[in-house]
């Protein structure tokens, strides 16, 4: 794999910058700040939501319009996209605006002003996006899983758009609040690739974001509640023509050990090639689905692991059966060595082929400094994945996949009464 | 402000290579030698506009019989292949093309050389893959159907086209998908994919004689093809009037869609048009593959519907087509604003622009941003590739670049003047979903 030259400084405030320089005309950044949906309390689901769309939205020195105008006079791009554990952002520029750029960002981060009209259309915004989901088969069979997994509102089972009462009883005040309690230094990562001048990036870092302190006292946690038990329900949307299937359970940190035996075992289930395993049963085999195919998302906290498919309500059954015949394999058989040693090499050759594009390769950085994987992990991924078995993987999977440990939530044209069986004691 | 910033110098197409084989295969080598991967693309120059009623959806299906097996390879011996050596692969179809790609580490040329050939020249399309493959695209298109946007968006150009071929969805008809037989799907493979009709694209870092010579070796030996006129003989006859269709159906929101009808690319009006498109929608790039979150905000229609508290969400989607085809913007509505309120405020913003040329605050950002998203919309070899095919099989390779310098010429009067010449009332098609409460 190639290496990368990476470049990485903290600041006092401990705002940490990752770049990797590299001779060409743009800029991509990629960017967070542990500021996420997490960090909403009980009665005031959807600030953090609320909040990271009111950043570009008026600050002390700059109306929306202004920010707006500014950054794409640029020729840039500038978004930031609320997720479960902290706000993302990401932006495109050339190298001789990228100050200009920073500044905005900076702008952005620590000094917004939440606007009253503002927050009326960000709040419609969010209700708009809110009831589109409700319409939407995939997002509901998603969210109605994450809230069996992990509970309703824990942070990683509810919905990180928030819940319609509490976003339409935020104040400014309440927005303000969240902002100055969570929106700390301490708490961003920014991470750059492209023709910068590092010297003048640093200080520029400096320049904006030093002044800024940590005194904010908002909570940055989360205790999984480890007890939730397997549950299955349908969301019944009668109008549409499709069932969208998912069915999982809680997974692993990005800290756990067992999380290289997952996620390799989790790209031979549902993901190499065409959806893996399951894309060769359900899709290629038995033609019931366009997709079929297995997620693991390792967070700070916990995780999930999750199996996905759009499939006519005829084929339920059947699509269900063939997912639990792949699940059932792969957590009672070791998985063969040619095909492990496969998974290991499409692993290495798809990071390296990443690396080739600055939006994906800066998003790997930023991942790199978020888990705190270290700068040489780029040059230990080969080994770290190299001492993967066989036997870890069945393992892993035995501990986290069984099948009674499975929930499953579907949203289309059935009741919960036409949910399929699962082959154990769910139901 | 900017337009100093942003300089001329990103060369997608400098240094490209261009040969063509005796059997009419174009060849376009553009190395990039900083890389540690090579990417091998192949473009059909057939699509959907060359169906017929009856068949449609046969080219998106002959692409996934591609994945299929035939000759040397086996059934999912494509994915396996690539899998094995850590590389991507995908295939799209749309109206006017079929592409399929394998980006692989870089001493794995030949290995997308090989399943390339062998797609073009041996795919099986074995009868039961075909019949399991039926209700997989079935799947696809049923999927699609739970999203009131792909409903509106296909009875909009079901309404507006009467007889060209870009009436129906890419997918196709259901009742043609649940009818097509083996043998249509083989036709339609056998009568387009051949080395005369097809471009392909290398990109990356590779030594060029030797992929020359690879490329000579592998696809010289398959047989030209009967040679395919780009022209289709279906003339889409005037509009006279405005069109609208409506969808009552259950749902949460209503969702409104506009088109109005544009010329082919290669029009001279089209650099005028794209500016106009971005002025009223925002730009994001000519092809559209690219994924970026970012919501341009200056835009007129956004200021207007968004900051305007009627739409949550207002996309305009410039067309890149051999034909005429349609401009074409789709709202979501916030939730209980009304179809009617929402057409009132979007034809407002169409009359301001037939009205008063755009300023030159609005050119100035059109300007940057279509010079920037030059660059952000070929990042890779794989994007370069694609940038580079697709734009040859239209016209030439130069076409984007083109576009692209024409359109930061135009005037805001040719601008409005072109804002009036298609804009009109008379050549629009509205299509409005109202959501009723489920089982009323």
């Amino acid at each position: 794999m190639g290496r990368l030259d990476l470049q990485r400084e903290e600041y006092e405030n401990g705002v940490a910058l990752l770049s990797n320089r590299v001779d060409c005309e743009t800029i991509a950044i990629s960017g967070s700040i542990k500021a996420g949906a997490i960090c909403d309390t009980h009665g005031s689901f959807g600030a953090a939501e609320l909040v990271s769309r009111l950043l570009m939205r008026g600050t002390k020195s700059l109306t929306a319009g202004q920010i707006a105008q500014r950054i794409e006079e640029l020729g840039a791009t500038l978004s930031f996209d609320n997720r479960d554990e902290s706000v993302g952002f990401s932006s495109r520029c050339y190298y001789g605006v990228l100050d200009n750029v920073l500044e905005i960002i900076g702008e952005c981060l620590i000094h917004p002003n939440f606007p009253e009209q503002e927050i009326v259309l960000a709040r419609n915004e969010i209700l708009s996006e809110i009831r589109a989901e409700e319409d939407d088969t995939r997002s509901m069979a998603s969210l109605r899983l994450a809230e069996l997994v992990f509970g309703r509102y824990a942070p990683y089972g509810r919905d990180s758009l928030g819940k319609i009462e509490d976003l339409k009883a935020l104040t400014r005040h309440n927005l303000a609040d969240f902002h100055e309690r969570n929106y700390l230094p301490n708490r961003l990562i920014i991470a750059i690739t492209g023709g910068y001048d590092y010297d003048a990036l640093r200080t520029k870092i400096s320049k904006v974001f030093s002044g800024w302190s940590n005194s904010g006292t908002g909570k940055f946690s989360y205790r999984v509640d480890p007890e939730v038990s397997p549950q299955k329900a349908a969301v019944e949307m009668k109008h549409k023509t499709q069932v969208d299937l998912a069915i999982g359970t809680k997974a692993v940190a990005r800290s756990s050990h067992d999380y290289y035996p997952f996620t390799l075992g989790n790209l031979i289930l549902g993901r190499l090639g065409l959806y893996g395993r399951l894309g060769k049963n359900v899709r290629e085999r038995r033609g019931l689905a366009y997709y079929s195919y297995s997620a693991l998302q390792a967070k700070l906290f916990s995780g999930w692991f999750g199996v996905f498919a759009g499939v006519n309500p005829a084929n339920v059954a059947k699509a269900t059966e063939g997912i639990f015949e792949e699940i059932s394999k792969i957590t009672s058989k070791l998985i063969p060595l040619k095909e492990l040693e496969t998974a290991k090499r499409n692993s290495l050759g798809s990071l390296s082929i990443s690396l080739d594009t600055s939006v994906e390769r800066v998003a790997i950085l930023h991942e790199i400094e978020y888990n705190g994987l270290g700068m040489d992990f780029l040059e230990r991924y080969p080994s770290i994945l190299e001492r993967v078995s066989s036997e870890e993987i069945l393992t892993t999977f035995q501990k986290y996949v069984a099948p009674d440990k499975l929930s499953m939530a579907a949203a289309g044209p059935l009741t919960n009464k036409e949910l399929p069986t699962m082959p154990r004691a769910l139901n | 402000m900017t337009a100093n910033v942003l300089n001329d110098s990103f060369q997608l197409l400098e240094g490209i290579q261009e040969f063509t084989l005796e059997n009419g295969l174009k060849v376009l080598l553009k190395q990039v030698p900083s890389s540690s991967a090579v990417s091998t693309w192949i473009f059909y120059k057939v699509g959907s506009r060359n169906e017929k009623l009856g068949t449609t959806g046969a080219s998106h299906w002959c692409e996934h019989m591609l994945f299929k097996g035939g000759g040397k390879l086996g059934k999912g011996d494509v994915h396996t292949l690539v899998s094995n050596e850590g590389g991507r692969n995908n295939a799209f179809t749309d109206h006017d093309i079929t592409a399929y790609y394998e980006t692989l580490p870089k001493d794995k040329l030949d290995l997308g050389l090989f399943i390339e050939s062998e797609r073009m020249a041996n795919s099986a399309f074995d009868s039961g893959e075909v019949e399991s493959e039926r209700q997989v695209i079935i799947s696809e298109r049923e999927g699609s159907e739970n999203y009131p946007q792909y409903l509106v968006r296909e009875e909009i150009f079901a309404t507006a086209f009467h007889q060209h071929p870009y009436m129906w969805p890419v997918v196709g008809w259901k009742n043609d998908l649940k009818n097509m037989s083996r043998d249509d799907l083989y036709h339609h493979y056998r009568h387009f994919y051949h080395p005369n009709n097809a471009i392909m694209v290398v990109c990356g870092s590779f030594d060029p004689e030797r992929a020359s010579s690879e490329i000579e070796k592998m696809f010289s030996k398959i047989p030209s093809g009967e040679k395919i006129p780009d022209k289709i003989h279906f003339h889409e006859p005037p509009q006279f009037g405005e069109r609208s269709v409506k969808l009552e159906k259950a749902g949460t929101l209503n969702y409104l869609g506009v088109a109005y009808r544009v010329p082919e690319i290669t029009h001279e009006d089209s650099p005028a048009l794209m500016v106009l498109s971005a002025v009223l929608g925002g730009w994001r790039g000519l092809i559209g593959f690219f994924g970026d979150r970012f919501v341009p905000r200056t835009n007129r229609l956004y200021k207007r519907l968004v900051d305007g508290d009627i739409a949550s969400e207002v996309n305009t989607y410039f067309p890149v087509n051999v034909d005429p085809s349609l401009l074409y913007f789709d709202l979501t509505l916030n939730p209980a604003v009304k179809t009617k309120s929402a057409k009132e405020a979007f034809f407002s913003e169409i009359d301001r622009i037939r009205d008063v040329p755009p300023a030159e605050s609005e050119m100035n950002v059109t300007f940057n941003q279509m010079k920037a998203w030059r660059a952000y919309e070929n990042d890779g070899i794989s994007l370069q590739a694609l940038s580079i095919g697709y734009m040859e099989r239209i016209k030439s390779r130069r076409l984007a670049e083109t576009l692209v310098q024409t359109a930061i010429q135009v005037t805001p009067e040719v601008v409005q003047a072109v804002a009036r010449r298609y804009l009109s009332e008379s050549s629009r098609i509205v299509g409005e979903y109202d959501s009723v409460t489920e089982g009323a």
